[in-house]
């Protein structure tokens, strides 16, 4: 076992082992065991309390979930009562969210597609070609991640007033597909320069286009850069509040954390049908985590570190 | 082809456009419409005085600044932001920074912590938010309860209601949801260390504290310029989360009332500061925000850029 193995409080028994004839003369071999027990069980212990931190309130709002509400008076943290679900039901029907999910589904899909393939054939233009302007309109896009929202919303919305396209899902869709271009631009155009040109220079003397290039080459060699994109905007679409808040005023075109909060501010009390309405608009994002949960760490922290 | 038998002249030559053209136009013009148009047509409102509503006021040349630079309100949120960020910079660099130095073995057992410490990066800040009202809520929250089954009501409180204790329950909440963030960007710093250089060090003689101080420290200086210009714009113009826990005016009476939700409030009228709407203003306050995030993130960036260099 190499010193930077993991060390299990389980893996370690009493008594010696061939491992620890390597020791050194400075500590003996059961001191040091002993040292490398208590530093398993504090490693562990700290990791379980960080964790416990992160888990617990959800695991509470999973257990408000079933809950009546007298029972958040007699059993502040205990188990529900009993697990029927009908506060899913109600919330479901009663708080909009059937249609809400499929507006959170309609507005994420296409803000993700849209702002990616936008992002794409862009950053193949920029990455692909040498020209004066090009250098200062990578700039531009990427400059859009210093706007706050707070801003840039403002004349947007007197701008979608204007055009009486206000109160419906269309704006925000729209908004969504140009906002997710910067971040876009930035991951993808940092991946493109990385790739190696030889398969283009080949295909450009077969007298393949540089449509086709982009389609047959540059894109599948991109997925992972494509996968980062698609979940780093992904769970900010669907995730996002303020957009939709603003934009948003007819009840059947709120997406869910729109939907959620018009509930919250009408039924102040309802927390059981509240907090089902939470797990509901969380349970796809979670669900896809745990599927991908190493693709969606390393695609949320790819657009920080190619800046 | 027809063309090549035709000499080129320059007078008849037609403009054809580089292919590039072809590639960048769709995102520049949807760009263009929906992003650079409305951000210049902000610092043209910024210099009217309109509320948003019926036809545009008189022009007023700065004084929406000026006004807003003597407002005690701007600054109290400009403060408020201020905290949030400098709290969330001491959290992320002992906190984040300890559980990233733990995490970095490869076994499985550490993915799980991984995974979990992560996990509230994908939750939206509307649930977030709730989740946190219910442990903190007065009447069906858990903490107090909790407290006072253990033997400590005296510790128990009107979490959001105190003065004191409402702007900690908002680092409270925002650390819960981004400390995955921060751990996980130290961890690919920390994973780029070499493991020999650390092996050597040790073979050297060199004790723990002196390997990380010497060789793994400077190492993170790329993964500490990331998190804390990161969370410096994150922060800022953050919105969602603060006002799911204390409101559009940052109950109780501002005290936590963040630059985000101030600009809100002024825009749409609902800051209770008067019930008017005031667009133009609210717009100069957002004006003033991105000229701050984009030239202290430039500061940063180029700063934490020379610290990079001086200690690697």
């Amino acid at each position: 076992m190499s010193a930077t193995n993991p060390p299990f409080a389980t893996e370690v028994s009493p008594g010696p082992s061939s491992v620890h004839f390597e020791t050194t003369a400075t500590a003996s071999p059961w001191k040091r065991r002993g040292r490398k027990l208590v530093g398993n069980v504090a490693w562990h212990a700290v990791l379980i309390a960080a964790s416990a931190f992160v888990l617990l309130p959800i695991v509470i709002v999973f257990l408000g979930s079933f809950k009546t509400i007298p029972e958040f008076f007699s059993s502040p943290y205990g188990l529900p009562a009993s697990w029927d679900l009908s506060n899913y039901r109600e919330a479901w029907a009663e708080a909009n969210l059937q249609t809400a999910a499929v507006n959170s589904v309609i507005s994420t899909t296409f803000g993700v597609v849209v702002s990616t393939a936008l992002a794409a054939l862009a950053a193949y233009g920029l990455s692909r070609f040498r020209f004066r302007a090009g250098m200062g309109i990578r700039l531009l896009f990427i400059g859009g991640l210093v706007v706050p929202v707070q801003l840039i919303i403002l004349p947007l919305f007197i701008m979608f007033r204007q055009l009486g396209l206000l109160g419906g899902l269309l704006p925000l869709c729209l908004i969504f597909a140009v906002f997710g271009i910067p971040l876009a631009t930035l991951v993808l155009t940092g991946f493109f320069a990385q790739l190696p040109r030889d398969l283009e220079d080949a295909a450009r003397m077969d007298g393949a286009s540089h449509l086709e290039i982009f389609w047959r080459i540059m894109i599948p060699l991109s997925r992972p850069a494509l996968a980062a994109v698609v979940i780093l905007n992904g769970v900010w679409m669907w995730n996002d509040f303020f957009l939709g808040f603003i934009l948003i005023s007819d009840k059947n075109a709120m997406t869910l954390p729109v939907a959620i909060m018009a509930f919250r501010g009408t039924y102040l009390t309802k927390w059981g049908l509240i907090f089902a309405s939470v797990i509901i608009s969380s349970v796809p994002v979670i669900v896809a985590y745990l599927m991908l949960s190493r693709q969606f760490i390393a695609g949320l922290t790819a657009g920080s570190v190619k800046g | 082809m027809q063309m090549d038998f035709q000499i080129p002249h320059p007078a008849r030559k037609r403009w054809r456009p580089k292919p590039y053209v072809f590639f960048i136009l769709p995102a520049l013009l949807a760009y263009s419409v929906l992003f650079i148009y409305p951000t210049l047509r902000a610092f043209y409102l910024s210099f009217f005085d309109w509320t948003g509503i019926g036809p545009m006021g008189d022009p007023v040349g700065f004084a929406n600044f000026r006004r807003l630079l003597s407002s005690d309100r701007f600054w109290n949120a400009a403060k408020n932001s201020s905290k949030l960020f400098l709290a969330m910079f001491i959290l992320q660099n002992t906190v984040s920074l300890g559980l990233a130095l733990l995490l970095n073995r490869k076994t499985r057992i550490t993915h799980v912590y991984r995974a979990i410490i992560f996990l509230p990066v994908v939750i939206s800040a509307v649930a977030t938010g709730i989740i946190w009202v219910l442990m903190l809520d007065p009447q069906i929250g858990v903490i107090n309860p909790v407290l006072s089954d253990i033997g400590l009501s005296t510790l128990e409180r009107r979490w959001q209601a105190d003065p004191v204790w409402a702007m900690r329950t908002v680092y409270l909440v925002q650390f819960w949801q981004w400390n995955g963030m921060a751990v996980v960007l130290f961890l690919a710093g920390l994973q780029s260390v070499p493991e020999d250089l650390k092996q050597a060090a040790t073979v050297d003689g060199a004790k723990r504290w002196q390997v990380f101080r010497d060789v793994t420290f400077p190492m993170l200086a790329p993964a500490f310029t990331i998190i804390t210009v990161l969370s410096f714009i994150l922060i800022f113009r953050a919105f969602d989360l603060i006002y799911v826990l204390t409101g559009p005016q940052g109950a109780p009476a501002g005290y936590t009332h963040v630059i985000g939700v101030l600009i809100y409030g002024d825009a749409f009228g609902t800051s209770g500061f008067s019930a008017q709407p005031r667009m133009s203003y609210a717009v100069a306050e957002g004006l003033t925000l991105f000229i701050f995030l984009a030239g202290g993130s430039a500061l940063l960036l180029r700063a934490l850029g020379k610290r990079e260099e001086a200690i690697q």
